[in-house]
Parts: C-alpha cells; sequence; structure tokens
C-alpha cells in the first residue's frame, strides 16, 4: 500500500469540502429565530436602563463632552450621535428621537417584520451609542456588538415572525431550513469568547494557584448581587477547585459542545455557570447576552423538547 | 397530476423563497386536498416561480389565481399544463408566453389580483417579469423514508460532482440528525443509502410524475441548484458559495486575532482596526483575567469656594449597600467610575467635577458660588488569602490610600 503522504490536492478538497458542509448544511431556521428574538429582548433592556441618563452620557455638555470625543474619536470608530446638532437643548431632542427610532426597529425585529433591515438599523444604532461614550461600555457591550453582527448575517426572519406570515405563508406547514454559515459563525465566535478568556486567565498566577476567586468575591464593584454562603470562600481548597472549575467550564465545554454525545451536557454546564454567576455578579445582561449566543447550540431536536414545556391550549 | 402539481408547487415555492428546504409529505391525501383548498397559496406558487423564472405569464397567473374577481380569467388546465410543462421542464418562457403573460398579470392586478400579494409584490413582480425568460433549475432531493420503501427506485441524474455529494451526504449524517428524523416517518438516517437525487427536474418527470415513488416520499428537500448545461448560473452559485466560505474563513481569522492572547500585537491591531470600521471590534476576553482586580476604588470629590472652604463633599455609590436593583439599573455609573478615575481619561474630569456640582446639595450657610472641585481617589488593596481560613466575601472596610487626582476649576 502506498503510503507517502496526503497529496495537497486532497488535503485541500478534504479542507474545503468538511468547511463547506460545515458552513451550509441546511438547519431549523427557528435557530435563527431564537437568537433574534432573544437579542431584541435585551436590547430592549439595554435603552432602557441607557434612557434616564441619556443627556448625561451622550449630550454634548454631558459627562462626555462633544469636544473630549472630538479630541479622541478615532475615525473608523463612527457613531451618527457625532452629527447631532452642537446646542444642547436641539441636541437633547434629537437624541430622544433617536432613542426611540432605535426602541421602534428593535421592537420591529422581535416581532420579525422586516428583520434584516431593523437588525441592521439596531445594530448601527447600538454602535453608535456605543462609540459616542467608550466610558461607560465593558466586555459585554463588545458581545451585544459581535451578536448583533452576525445577526445581520442570519435569515432569523424565517420562523416566529411576522415576515414569515406575509411572505412565506405558503410553507406554514412545512419545517423550514436555511444554510448553517450565519449561525456557525456566531458559535465560533462564542467558543472564542471562552477558550480565549480561559487562556488570557492562563497567564495568571492566580488562576493556577487557586485564589483568583477569593479576590473576586471582594470586589465590590461586580461581586454580592445576591446573598451567599461565606464559608466556602474560607475555605482554601473549596475557593481553588470553583477557580478550577471556572478554568475548566471556559476551556472544555465550548469543544464538548460540537459533539453529538457531550453536546446537552456541555450545554448545561455551560448555562449553570452562567446562571450562578449571574445570581452572584453584578454583570448587567452580560451573561444573558452570552446565553442568547450560546442558544445557538440548540438543535430543532431541543427546540422541540423546550416547547413541551410551553403551556398547551386543550385540543 | 393533482399530486405532482401541488407537490411541485410547494417545492418551488419553498426553495424559491428559502433556498434550501425540506418538508413532510404526510400522504397522498393530505397533498391532494390541500391544492383543492389553498388557492391562494397555488397563486403563491406561481408568484415565487415568477419571480425566479422571470415568467410574465406565471405573475398573470398567479394574479388570477389569488382573485375570487379574476379566477374566471383564469386559463385552462390544459393550458397551464402545457406551459407549465415548458417551464418546469424546458426551464425557458417563450416570448410569446411572456408577453401574453404580461397582458395577463396587468389584466389580474388591476381586476385585485394584487390582494394576495400587495404593492410590494406588485413591484417585484413588474421589475422581475420585465426580465422574462430567464431559466431556471431546481435541484430535488428525494429519499425514501422507512425501511419498506427500501427499494422502490434510485435515480441519479446528472450529478457528476463527487465533492457535493459527498457534502450532502455528510451533512444528512452529521447535521441535524433529529430533524430529519422528526420530518420522516422512518429512520432516516439508516435508510440514507436509499435516497435518491434528482438533479434536474427536466430529468425527473419519470420519476415524479411516474406515480411510482411519489406515495413513498418522506421528506425532499429542495435546493434552488443552476444547470451545470449552462454553465453562467452554476458558476454564479459556486461563486457565491466560495464567497461565503472565504468571508467566514475570514472572520473567523479576525475573531482569532481579536480574542485570542497571541501576542502578536500588530496583526492584533490590524484586526480590531479592521472590524471597528464594521461595528465588531473589541479588545479581547480578558475578563479577571490574566488576574482579577486586587484592589477597590472609590472616587470622591470636595466642592470649594475660591478660599479654599469646602462647602460640601460628594462620594461615588458605595455598591454593595445598594440593592441589586439599584445596581442594575445604575450599571452604567457603576462603568463610569471604574473608568474615569484613570489617568488617561483626565479629560473628562472637568466634565465630572462641574456634574458633581450641580447635583450635590449643600447644607445653609455653604450657598456660595463653588470656584472648584477636589477630586480625589481612594484604594484599598486586597489582602493575600493565606492560612487555613482565607478572607470573607465582600470588600473589606475602609481604604488605605488617598490622593488629589485633580484641583478643577469651574467656569
Amino acid at each position: 500500500m502506498k503510503n507517502d503522504g496526503l497529496s495537497l490536492r486532497q488535503f485541500w478538497r478534504t479542507l474545503s469540502t468538511s468547511w463547506t458542509v460545515f458552513l451550509h448544511a441546511p438547519i431549523d431556521v427557528r435557530r435563527f429565530a431564537f437568537v433574534r428574538i432573544g437579542y431584541a429582548l435585551l436590547i430592549l433592556i439595554y435603552l432602557a436602563i441607557l434612557y434616564p441618563d441619556l443627556e448625561t452620557w451622550f449630550g454634548p455638555t454631558g459627562l462626555y463632552p462633544a469636544e473630549v470625543d472630538a479630541e479622541t474619536k478615532l475615525p473608523q470608530l463612527w457613531s451618527v450621535l457625532r452629527w447631532l446638532p452642537t446646542e444642547p437643548l436641539e441636541a437633547g431632542i434629537w437624541l430622544h428621537r433617536i432613542f426611540w427610532l432605535h426602541i421602534a426597529c428593535t421592537l420591529l425585529l422581535l416581532s420579525g417584520f422586516c428583520s434584516r433591515l431593523n437588525a441592521l438599523m439596531v445594530y448601527v444604532l447600538l454602535i453608535s451609542w456605543q462609540n459616542r461614550n467608550p466610558l461607560i461600555l465593558d466586555g459585554e457591550d463588545g458581545v451585544f456588538r459581535l451578536v448583533g453582527f452576525f445577526l445581520l448575517l442570519m435569515p432569523s426572519g424565517r420562523a416566529w415572525s411576522i415576515d414569515r406570515l406575509l411572505w412565506n405563508r405558503s410553507v406554514k406547514d412545512a419545517c423550514a431550513l436555511a444554510p448553517a454559515w450565519s449561525l456557525r459563525l456566531l458559535q465560533l465566535q462564542m467558543v472564542v469568547i471562552f477558550v480565549s478568556a480561559a487562556l488570557y486567565k492562563l497567564g495568571g498566577a492566580a488562576w493556577w494557584d487557586g485564589s483568583a476567586l477569593s479576590y473576586v468575591v471582594r470586589l465590590d464593584d461586580t461581586f454580592g448581587r445576591f446573598r451567599i454562603p461565606a464559608w466556602p470562600f474560607e475555605i482554601p481548597i473549596l475557593v481553588r477547585l470553583m477557580t478550577w472549575t471556572v478554568l475548566a467550564v471556559e476551556l472544555i465545554a465550548p469543544l464538548l459542545l460540537w459533539f453529538r454525545e457531550t453536546r446537552r451536557w456541555a450545554l448545561l454546564a455551560i448555562v449553570l455557570f452562567h446562571l450562578s454567576n449571574e445570581y452572584a455578579m453584578c454583570l448587567f445582561l452580560f451573561h444573558w447576552i452570552m446565553l442568547v449566543g450560546w442558544s445557538t447550540f440548540l438543535t430543532s431536536g431541543d427546540l422541540q423538547s423546550l416547547s413541551r414545556f410551553l403551556p398547551r391550549s386543550a385540543p | 397530476m393533482l399530486i405532482f402539481l401541488e407537490q411541485m408547487r410547494e417545492f418551488i415555492a419553498v426553495a424559491v423563497l428559502d433556498g434550501a428546504h425540506q418538508m413532510k409529505v404526510d400522504s397522498e391525501r393530505d397533498v391532494a386536498s390541500r391544492f383543492v383548498n389553498h388557492q391562494v397559496e397555488l397563486a403563491q406558487f406561481h408568484f415565487h416561480f415568477a419571480a425566479r423564472a422571470g415568467s410574465g405569464w406565471d405573475f398573470g397567473r398567479a394574479g388570477a389565481v389569488a382573485s375570487p374577481v379574476t379566477t374566471s380569467m383564469s386559463i385552462g388546465f390544459g393550458w397551464f399544463r402545457a406551459v407549465a410543462r415548458r417551464f418546469f421542464f424546458g426551464m425557458t418562457a417563450s416570448m410569446s408566453t411572456a408577453v401574453a403573460g404580461r397582458f395577463f398579470f396587468a389584466v389580474a392586478i388591476v381586476l385585485g389580483g394584487f390582494f394576495s400579494f400587495g404593492v410590494v409584490g406588485v413591484g417585484v413582480a413588474v421589475l422581475v417579469g420585465l426580465g422574462g425568460g430567464r431559466s431556471m433549475v431546481v435541484e430535488l432531493r428525494l429519499h425514501v423514508g422507512s425501511a419498506r420503501d427500501k427499494h422502490v427506485g434510485q435515480h441519479a441524474f446528472g450529478e457528476n460532482d463527487d465533492g457535493y455529494q459527498n457534502c450532502h451526504k455528510n451533512r444528512l449524517e452529521h447535521d441535524e440528525p433529529r430533524l430529519q428524523h422528526e420530518n420522516g416517518p422512518g429512520d432516516f438516517i439508516a435508510n440514507l443509502g436509499c435516497s435518491w437525487r434528482a438533479h434536474y427536474i427536466r430529468a425527473t418527470p419519470a420519476a415524479l410524475a411516474g406515480g411510482v415513488c411519489l406515495p413513498h416520499l418522506a421528506t425532499v428537500t429542495i435546493m434552488p441548484t443552476p444547470p451545470t448545461a449552462t454553465g453562467r448560473s452554476d458558476h454564479w452559485l459556486q461563486l457565491r458559495r466560495r464567497c461565503i466560505n472565504g468571508m467566514a474563513a475570514i472572520l473567523f481569522a479576525l475573531m482569532v486575532l481579536q480574542g485570542m492572547p497571541l501576542n502578536i500585537n500588530a496583526a492584533s491591531y490590524a484586526a480590531r482596526w479592521l472590524c471597528d470600521w464594521v461595528g465588531a471590534g473589541h479588545y479581547g476576553w480578558s475578563m479577571f483575567a490574566p488576574d482579577p482586580d486586587r484592589q477597590n476604588h472609590r472616587i470622591s470629590a470636595e466642592i470649594m469656594d475660591s478660599d479654599d472652604h469646602v462647602l460640601a463633599t460628594w462620594s461615588m455609590p458605595r455598591w454593595p449597600e445598594h440593592s441589586s436593583l439599584v445596581r442594575f439599573r445604575q450599571h452604567r455609573w457603576n462603568e463610569y467610575y471604574d473608568n474615569v478615575w484613570m489617568n488617561h481619561h483626565s479629560r473628562c474630569w472637568p466634565a465630572l467635577a462641574q456634574h458633581i456640582v450641580r447635583t450635590t446639595k449643600r447644607s445653609p450657610g455653604n450657598e456660595a458660588a463653588p470656584k472648584q472641585v477636589r477630586l480625589i481617589a481612594e484604594t484599598k488593596t486586597l489582602s493575600i488569602p493565606s492560612g487555613s481560613r482565607w478572607p470573607k466575601p465582600g470588600p473589606p472596610e475602609g481604604y488605605d490610600d488617598r490622593w488629589v487626582l485633580s484641583i478643577e476649576p469651574l467656569p
């Protein structure tokens, strides 16, 4: 038997076929819709929190004044808010108009009307708020941007949407499929987030010696959302185990998600990880937007199983 | 024939709309009843078919079928069959049918066909219809769903792309097996070897209309595929797929370059610069890494008049004292105070000083006009955990370092 290695042609062919299979496999369009709905709901909460302080954060005389923005802005960090009038009163009026436009587009996205167009509007306005004032941002805002970006590429209006009712009635009794590539990209992005977070942590001594969580639980700005027992954090071995569990989940679970046998267990571990952190820490919507991102790993079978928990009308 | 037409209607409508689609065919009876009862769907089929094939005739047909007023204008079934055959199997609408179709289309729309499609549909119909006569090919993939149907027949027409064939097979084995299973009456995966595929509709009349296989269909996957014979459309689809593959590869590379701790700063910077233009840039995912913060901090301020006399003091909220709801609502303030005290944000300190003056109440006797604000930073370093009992959760009391960030004069 000839065994002188793989030819470049064979390798390229195998690689391109696998990549094509991975990206273009048709999947249940409800998976796109799930992301759309989750994302739109979170954006509504995100905006609601911004609303009371619109002028403070984004106004020309707010805490990030227009002249500071003009001095520090980078050309690639664009924002439509920079086109606002410089007169504070007028700028305030326009800020509110843009805000309500954003809300309207988000509601339309939620209901799935002109989904792609509204996803674009929501995305552009979200970037505009964020780039106008970087002082109030943290990691979760980056996740919001990325999920919004990949949502632009998804045919998210093909299920659970007004778009489907309007334009796709003829297939109401069929299970619609669409190429997976946009969802795959978001899946890859989620994996990159988790794995890179773990790799960054591996560069720190506190994560190796297991003391990292002991510091985290004493931070005044993030920890202490709800009451938790103090004793596990006083016992060194337990703190170490918890610290290493964080590393293990971030490093291993995203890889196990890709295998049929381990996917649900890995997904369960990730969900528990986020929910437990959400319970203990004040990270705003970080864990929820991450869960929206992870929901891309729910297959139609999972959605079917989940739907059994929903109330049903009597036959 | 009704079954055949109904299936074709759904197949092509779905294919045109979705690009790729799988549907369940329950039974012959179900298909037939749907054909009888859903005139609007039939019209939609014509509409979508026409949109794909650029057939003016089909727009006319769609309008006629859709509108009760113009149902009487519906041309006879025989003619429909003849022309449909031309559309389905000949693929190209002739000039005469296109012209006739536009006529019917115009009349039908005027008489109420637009009730089904609305203004947008009419606009699309006109635009695409004017282009008439474009070729259209739909690739059908027919699968036997249960073991008892195993040897009904196998047909492979014009399939010469091994890569795509493998891709298709792998896809069914690898992706969404549950979905395939649920939509088919039998074990879809187990019967994979019994799948049929037909590359062009023009090659499938015997398989489809012969009546041999239809009752046995379990699932049908449709993908619009350009004909390899004509070349142009095939290249177009290939090009589209390659573009998506390439774009996905580039996006993945950008994800890795931006997110991962690769220590290739120039490349990471370039990736971030590129992503920033499309709004998807970020600074990596170093959450609580490489080591968590080991310091709590607080910003406070003293509002002073010209004599250095302190009129009032201010301090940022002490977050652990607030409820989780308040902390959630005040999240942006939390982030602001977390960032603003850093030296590279010193340009924002005058605005902070003015905000403090505006929002701080002064006690009676201290209403003199403030002249300056002294911004103060305080920090508390967290102790290193050691011994058999480590520190309790929660921030330690007090601050062990304090310095003046800036004295900001007020306008």
